[in-house]
């Protein structure tokens, strides 16, 4: 139950060697990050690879301009996921109202390229929680990203969307009960 | 598979793979004409003269030895000092001593008040840690480091600044009582741990480690009890008396009894928590009872409010 | 068709002005760390609940006192903790004197929120009032006036 430092944090040489421009630096930190982020902004995105392929470039370029104003008082995840949240949610404003109208066909895509789905009740599973989770409003749906693909503890989650611990308590709950009411429709 | 938790859905969502199209577009935005030019070569005859300043200036800004100041106060008599690195410090019945805390890169961070008839000793002052060993006796501290800087060992835990002011107490059997005072202390040894917050109380033994904190406003029968049940035989009839004597406040003492007991007792404790405080949003019984680390620092933090 | 629309866009707006109030806690609520223990003789610790828009939430206060029969006002500091949205309220007046309520007010976005929090000789008291908006000169008074029954 000891609280320590967290071992994802990049270390302070890699984000010095940043502040120098050294390029090499800044594509290991890009090659640490990029799929979860990516991911992210995927499922975010409802599948839209075009839209997540922009977001994903965004972040990491206002990563590298703002990296000389990073002073390490909160973890680098934390700050990097702030860059996230902030991301997808102006994405989620300038995009054109179709939040309930997920697109099947490129959620369905989101299956593990070459994975090999011996069980099809699985597979079937895995499908149903994607299109659901896409379906949610973009408030409850990237705590949820945030939570389970960067397991960020509410404290980290909290610093990043800017917003209470208790907020992130709430909407991480009501969006597990939205999607399961959701996945009970899609039986 | 239907019956899986939405949680354990959720953790088997595929990761996607980045395209390599994106890095190859982030290199063409940082390949964009970039600003200020690359400093001109050295001129080969000032290279000796760079080098000859370069140890010079790296003499004079060597680590100095790691102290403390030290005043002592004994009867009228003042008088001022250093504690190294590996030294004692001891008081007698009339005299006091005051330290300054402090260490290259951190500055000072703060003070601890030394009572008389105590033996301190400086273990470590280095930029990630600040330790001092406390024999016997007492000590005042008051600290304003970053978490996890300042650490006090004593025979039966080590106290771990988390920001605050607090007083620690050993005895000659190593016997010790943590108040605090202001913030929060963690207190650690093997695999148990405290966290302690203003207005709380916990004591120490030897093989033993941290009991049980209590709030100091708590009932004597609850802190009777919790001795009992912490360092004797009080068992069963311990726990009875601490589950009915606790008020909201002393879910403090019943958070931390959670993992300190098992099985049906675990669930008693659990029952009277949620009977003097509603479970907040977002801890899940289930959870809470397999003693999920994640789901008890929120409830912690959740509970604090009400303390 | 375009009106039924338009009313359930304003429904989410209308929830998170319900939602948005104040917690109040006692100093270690706040959590640990520096900031909290440079805010020394901190009374209590207020976090803004269901706010969407930490960013630009304003928090204030103010101390309003009875002190010889005669209403005083004192200030309070109110530190950021590095929480979002949680800060500590210390205040510079002397409780010893009179009977004190800390007033604190909150915005966010549209949403107000408010808190007379009394104050006792140990502290804050529990039974404090809390509203959907500024308290009121009336509500404060009221407030004043049940401390000084109680003592």
């Amino acid at each position: 139950m000891v609280t320590g430092l967290s071992d994802r944090e990049i270390s302070a040489d890699i984000i010095e060697s940043c502040r120098r421009g050294d390029r090499d630096a800044f594509r290991a930190l890009y090659e640490a990050y990029k799929d979860k982020v990516y991911s992210i902004a995927l499922y975010f995105f409802h599948g839209d690879e075009a839209a997540a392929g922009d977001m994903t470039q965004q972040v990491f370029l206002k990563l590298i301009h703002g990296i000389a104003q990073f002073r390490g008082e909160a973890g680098f995840s934390t700050w990097l996921y702030r860059l996230v949240v902030n991301a997808c949610m102006d994405g989620a404003r300038r995009a054109k109202p179709r939040e309930a109208a997920a697109n099947a066909a490129a959620v369905d895509a989101l299956a593990e390229p070459g994975s090999q789905e011996n069980d099809f009740a699985r597979e079937q599973a895995a499908r149903s929680v994607r299109t659901a989770l896409s379906a949610l409003p973009a408030k409850f749906r990237l705590p949820i990203l945030l939570r389970y693909f960067e397991e960020l503890s509410y404290g980290e989650m909290a610093a990043a969307m800017n917003c209470s611990m208790g907020t992130v308590a709430s909407r991480l709950n009501r969006g597990h009960k939205m999607l399961a009411r959701k996945l009970e429709s899609l039986r | 598979m239907k019956d899986e938790p939405i949680e354990d859905r959720l953790r088997h969502l595929p990761l996607a793979k980045a395209p390599d199209s994106i890095w190859t577009s982030i290199e063409a935005s940082l390949d964009a004409p970039m600003a200020g030019r690359r400093p001109a070569p050295l001129r080969a005859w000032g290279i000796a003269a760079g080098v000859v300043l370069a140890i010079g200036v790296w003499w004079a800004l060597r680590p100095p030895k790691a102290a403390w100041e030290v005043v002592r106060v004994d009867g009228k008599l003042t008088e001022h000092g250093k504690i190294e690195v590996g030294e004692w410090l001891q008081t007698d019945a009339s005299s006091r001593a005051r330290i300054t805390l402090s260490g290259v890169g951190v500055g000072d961070i703060g003070t601890i008040e030394v009572a008389p008839n105590t033996r301190v000793r400086m273990v470590a002052s280095r930029p990630g840690e600040q330790r001092l060993r406390l024999a016997r006796g007492e000590i005042s501290a008051s600290v304003s480091a970053p978490p996890r800087l300042f650490f006090v060992d004593t025979p039966a835990s080590t106290a771990v600044d988390l920001g605050c002011a607090y007083t620690m107490k050993a005895d000659e059997d190593g016997n010790g009582l943590l108040k605090v005072t202001l913030g929060w202390v963690s207190l650690e040894w093997a695999k148990r741990e405290a966290l302690v917050p203003a207005g709380a109380s916990c004591r120490t033994r030897p093989k033993v480690g941290p009991g049980t904190p209590y709030f100091d406003d708590a009932s004597q029968a609850l802190q009777d009890a919790l001795a009992g049940f912490d360092f004797g035989s009080g068992g069963e009839h311990a726990l009875d008396t601490v589950l009915a004597e606790a008020r909201v406040r002393d879910t403090l003492t019943l958070w931390h009894l959670l993992s300190r007991v098992a099985g049906a007792e675990r669930r008693r404790v659990y029952i009277r928590m949620v009977e003097l405080v509603p479970l907040p949003k977002g801890v899940s019984p289930d959870r809470a009872l397999q003693l999920d680390p994640e789901t008890l620092k929120l409830w912690r933090e959740e509970l604090a409010w009400k303390w | 068709m375009v009106r039924l629309v338009l009313a359930c866009a304003l429904l989410p707006a209308a929830a998170s002005a319900a939602g948005f109030t104040l917690s109040i806690g006692p100093p270690v609520a706040a959590g640990t760390g520096i900031k909290v223990l440079k805010s020394k003789g901190a009374s209590f610790a207020v976090r803004l609940e269901e706010c969407d828009a930490l960013d630009t939430a304003k928090i204030s206060g103010i101390a309003e006192g009875i002190v010889d029969g005669a209403r005083k006002s004192g200030s309070v500091t109110i530190t950021a903790t590095g929480s979002p949205g949680v800060y500590v309220v210390s205040q510079a007046f002397d409780e010893s004197q009179g009977v004190w309520v800390v007033n604190v007010n909150a915005t966010c976005g549209r949403a107000k929120a408010g808190a007379i929090v009394a104050m006792g000789p140990q502290g804050f008291l529990r039974d404090g009032t809390k509203v959907p908006r500024a308290a009121t000169k009336t509500e404060i008074d009221s407030a004043l006036k049940a401390l000084e029954q109680t003592k």
